[in-house]
């Protein structure tokens, strides 16, 4: 596949990254000599140094003959352009676009993207993807990860298997056994940085991080059995008023009528353009690290601090001194991968990296065949595929026991008709059924030829 | 100033056409004498407003700031003065009870100078009813074209500012009145074809339809309005008189369905959330009244509790039966009147945008004892208002508020009850002219004098108030401190 990458920063670098590594040929255009110097240097890609959106520019980096487009830059604008003129002199199939001004994503201009108008595929919103992730986070807080799968049916939890774990050292299958009713699978473990696709014979072991997909209203129930059932909460304080944080008290305002949301911003303007924007939200004005605008606040009775500002810095302290003044629990946006790796020793619960978040979203749009939600997991070690089945898969038509599925995947969920089954030995995928799937990295093209639409299928 | 005279004499113009209306009136009676009265006094009008519109016709006719206040002010003095005269002959009482006389209907207050209906000519009823439907015609414009751009008393801005370029505003202003005229009158063809619907004859559908939507409070006849119509009758005043107290932007938002706009929109939401609490508060003061659920029936009893709910709310003040009002508590009916209605609407009081200003703000006050660092949204509905706004609003507050204790005093110094006094005084800066009666009375108190009954000094008095009121206090303002007002 070929696929033009508008866009070096660091979600250009992250898309460019697994998409070379899955073998594509991968180009990448940014104005900035130094970075695409520094993408090819490190990445089995071709960089050139241009404006995004100039013809000439997308010419020499082979648009004519790409399949895709990613505009990635930090400027809606010229991604916009970008997929306009890659559209309009030269015909490339499938535009995707990162823009981030709500203004453009208001419902009663959509039509502006429309095949007439500007045709962009896909728009991608980093800050509504952060925000989705929080959101889910708040309802669910045992979970480290929670991703939506099949119109939201089937969720994907990520729970830290910890001393709280009482389902530890008990085998996959005993799982089963002991709650018949439970709609929910493991389907992939990280143990010691390595991710395992399990079989039914593995079982889970203390500092695992399980994968488990299960049916959506069976969440809390599943976090119940892996020890992590915690209450919805209530009080949050969420340290930054930007784009995210008005998103996110927008939908806390909307979904969760109860919810008491206090929001620290230091910048007075935007602190105000909250206050504008919001009815029942506190917004203070001030800085995230001062003991005594924490208090106000309520921090000490809070269930939860989300720290997301452009600081990392900042998230990681205003988290710390969250928790060490009483906060229930915290989480915090780190755009700097370096900072991952120490959280816990930190004392963050859990945090968000926005670059991860975007990433996974451009790539659902990159896989090929029936394939209509992906996930990526564990930076790219492994991918929760959701997929509809068709007539020609070789999936189709047999009892799962009778599938020999190699090492590297495993079957999360099937969904026939609307209604959700744990996949057993003698379950049958039938035609159109979706199917939720891990597979490891290096499966992923497996999966993908699973699912393609073939020639046999017309 | 040759833009003052150009849209004074455009005024003049509508309004001696509308005193064309009661002279038909006058020869459809039979009363020739008044009708060919009135008809002169039209055409003279006519002359003069033309006159005055070739004179001034080609001159720019840019209104800024100083013109806009000046017109406004100027205009709803000099108006009433030109139509005491026709009013005088008319109901043949002298100049000055004329006045007051004009002064009540122009500014839709209805307080009725005159008395004895049954014996007054029905081109005299038809000719003050007719200046109070032009009078709430007049309110809207004088607010939208003049006083609005000038967010004078913290009014929400409109979409014409001042200053703008001449050709292009009178443009503006034109289409603006004009459309606005088609509107108000179409809507006061719709209330009267619903009101003969409901069995009303002719005449009194005529004179409730100007009364419903200027949002006044005259009746065709004497006697109490249930006993003119029926219960639908009560129901259709009430809708035009809630259509009459919200806001016209908030009308052509209904019209054009633009539904974001509709969902930020507060004003009038709160408005018919208030006609409904004072509907369900009537109710049931009804309901536990002895002898009234009798007499009316049980939705009889709702169509009467939502005409005065509305009458409160929308500033007319009329009541279904004398006394009404006396049943629910002097300091609630009050507050309601002083609220008023919407802004951009023919409603008087302080307006629900000005009221829930003032609240919000107390309450971001009161939330900094808790949050000392909070943000406060610092808008009202799609209103956002600095501190410049809101400084407007108390000064206002403060002025209407010392209006009302000088309106008051004055009228005690007079002769009238202090209790009496202070119910003539707000029912006259809100508007609200029946509002004001002998119900409210102590038993055995005395001072308590109707209206018509009232002495010239005391009328005169009423009418500068309800000038003062119907301006929203701007009047003072100017007249304390031209220079700072009209010269800055």
């Amino acid at each position: 596949m070929k696929i033009i990458i508008c866009g070096a920063g660091q979600v250009g670098y992250g898309i460019a990254e697994r998409l070379a590594k899955e073998g594509n040929d991968v180009s990448v255009i940014d104005n900035s000599a130094e970075l695409v110097q520094n993408i090819q240097d490190k990445l089995d890609v071709r960089g050139y140094h241009g404006h995004g959106s100039h013809p000439d520019v997308l010419a020499r980096a082979g648009a004519e003959q790409a399949d895709m487009i990613i505009a990635v830059t930090l400027h809606d604008e010229v991604n916009m352009v970008a997929c306009q003129v890659a559209h309009s002199l030269f015909n490339v199939p499938t535009k995707l676009a990162r823009i981030r001004a709500q203004s453009y994503r208001q419902p009663h201009w959509q039509n502006l993207f429309a095949r007439q108008h500007m045709p962009i595929d896909v728009i991608i919103s980093p800050e509504i993807e952060v925000g989705d992730v929080v959101l889910r986070r708040i309802a669910l807080p045992g979970a480290r990860d929670i991703v939506p799968f099949a119109d939201a049916q089937v969720t994907m939890l990520a729970i830290d298997c910890d001393e709280e774990c009482p389902v530890i050292d008990t085998p996959l299958s005993q799982l089963s056994e002991l709650f018949p009713d439970l709609n929910a699978v493991v389907v992939g473990i990280s143990r010691g940085g390595q991710m395992i696709a399990p079989r039914s014979s593995d079982q889970i072991l203390l500092g695992d991080h399980a994968y488990v997909t299960c049916e959506q209203s069976q969440a809390r129930r599943t976090l119940a059995i892996f020890g992590k059932e915690r209450p919805e909460a209530g009080r949050i304080v969420i340290a930054g008023g930007g784009n995210i944080g008005l998103y996110l008290c927008r939908r806390i305002e909307e979904m969760m009528p109860t919810a008491r949301v206090r929001v620290i911003e230091r910048s007075r303007e935007t602190a105000m353009r909250m206050a504008q924007g919001l009815d029942r939200t506190v917004i203070l004005h001030g800085s995230a690290l001062d003991e005594a605008l924490l208090n106000e606040a309520g921090i000490r009775n809070a269930d939860l601090m989300v720290s997301i500002t452009n600081d990392d810095q900042v998230n990681i302290l205003a988290s710390v001194l969250a928790k060490k003044l009483g906060c229930g629990a915290n989480l915090a946006l780190l755009n700097n991968a370096g900072y991952h790796g120490f959280t816990k020793s930190l004392g963050i619960d859990d945090y968000i990296n926005p670059r991860s978040v975007t990433i996974s979203r451009v790539l659902q749009h990159v896989r090929r065949g029936r394939i209509k939600g992906v996930y990526s997991i564990q930076n790219g070690a492994a991918e929760i595929v959701e997929a509809q089945a068709l007539d020609t898969s070789p999936l189709v038509g047999k009892p799962l026991k009778e599938l020999e599925l190699p090492d590297g995947m495993r079957i999360g969920a099937i969904i026939h008709e609307g209604v959700v089954s744990r996949p057993a030995g003698d379950s049958i995928i039938r035609p159109r059924d979706s199917i939720i799937i891990l597979a490891l990295a290096e499966r992923v093209r497996l999966v993908e030829q699973m699912f393609r639409v073939s020639f046999e299928f017309f | 100033m040759s833009a003052v005279f150009n849209y004074l004499g455009l005024v003049g113009a509508f309004l001696s056409a509308v005193l064309l209306f009661p002279a038909l009136i006058a020869f459809g009676s039979g009363e020739t004498e008044n009708g060919i009265s009135l008809v002169l006094y039209a055409a003279l009008g006519s002359f003069l407003s033309i006159t005055l519109l070739v004179a001034t016709g080609h001159t720019a006719m840019l209104l800024d700031r100083r013109t806009s206040i000046l017109l406004a002010v100027g205009g709803w003095i000099l108006f009433p003065l030109l139509l005491a005269f026709p009013i005088s002959g008319m109901f043949s009482i002298d100049y000055g009870a004329a006045l007051f006389e004009a002064v009540s209907a122009l500014t839709t207050t209805a307080a009725d100078g005159v008395g004895r209906l049954e014996a007054q000519p029905a081109a005299a009823i038809a000719l003050r009813a007719a200046i109070q439907w032009a009078g709430g015609l007049g309110t809207i414009l004088t607010f939208l074209i003049l006083l609005g751009p000038t967010s004078i008393g913290g009014l929400p801005k409109t979409r014409r500012s001042v200053g703008e370029a001449s050709g292009r505003i009178a443009t503006g202003i034109h289409r603006m009145a004009g459309s606005l005229t088609r509107y108000y009158s179409a809507a006061t063809i719709f209330c009267f074809v619903l009101l003969m619907m409901t069995g009303i004859e002719p005449f009194a559908a005529i004179i409730l339809s100007f009364t419903a939507l200027s949002a006044g409070g005259y009746l065709p006849s004497d006697g109490e309005l249930f006993e003119l119509g029926n219960s639908a009758a009560l129901v259709v005043i009430s809708f035009f008189f809630i259509v009459a107290a919200t806001s016209v932007y908030w009308h052509r938002m209904v019209g054009r369905w633009q539904i974001e706009n509709l969902k930020r929109h507060r004003e009038s939401y709160y408005l018919i959330g208030s006609v409904a609490v004072v509907t369900a508060l009537l109710t049931v003061t009804f309901a536990t009244t002895p002898g009234m659920i009798n007499s009316t029936g049980p939705l009889g009893l709702a169509a009467e509790a939502l005409f005065n709910a509305a009458s409160l709310v929308s500033t007319s003040g009329l009541q279904s039966s004398n006394g009404v009002f006396t049943l629910l508590s002097p300091a609630f009916v009050f507050f309601v009147l002083l609220v008023g209605g919407g802004c951009y609407s023919a409603a008087g009081g302080i307006k629900y945008y000005r009221v829930g200003a003032m609240l919000f703000h107390a309450r971001h006050d009161l939330s900094r004892l808790i949050y000392p660092h909070a943000v406060a949204p610092m808008r009202f509905g799609t209103e956002q208002y600095d501190l410049g706004v809101m400084k407007s609003i108390w000064s206002m507050f403060m002025a209407a508020a010392l209006v009302l204790v000088a309106g008051s005093v004055l009228l005690a110094l007079m002769g009238l009850d202090y209790q009496a006094s202070i119910t003539a005084t707000i029912a006259a800066f809100v508007n609200a002219g029946p509002a004001y009666s002998d119900a409210w009375a102590p038993r055995g108190t005395e001072g308590w004098i109707a209206y018509h009954d009232m002495a010239i000094g005391m009328k005169l008095a009423l009418a500068a108030i309800m000038l003062i009121g119907h301006l929203e206090v701007i009047a003072v303002v100017v007249a304390l401190d031209p220079r700072r007002i009209l010269f800055r």
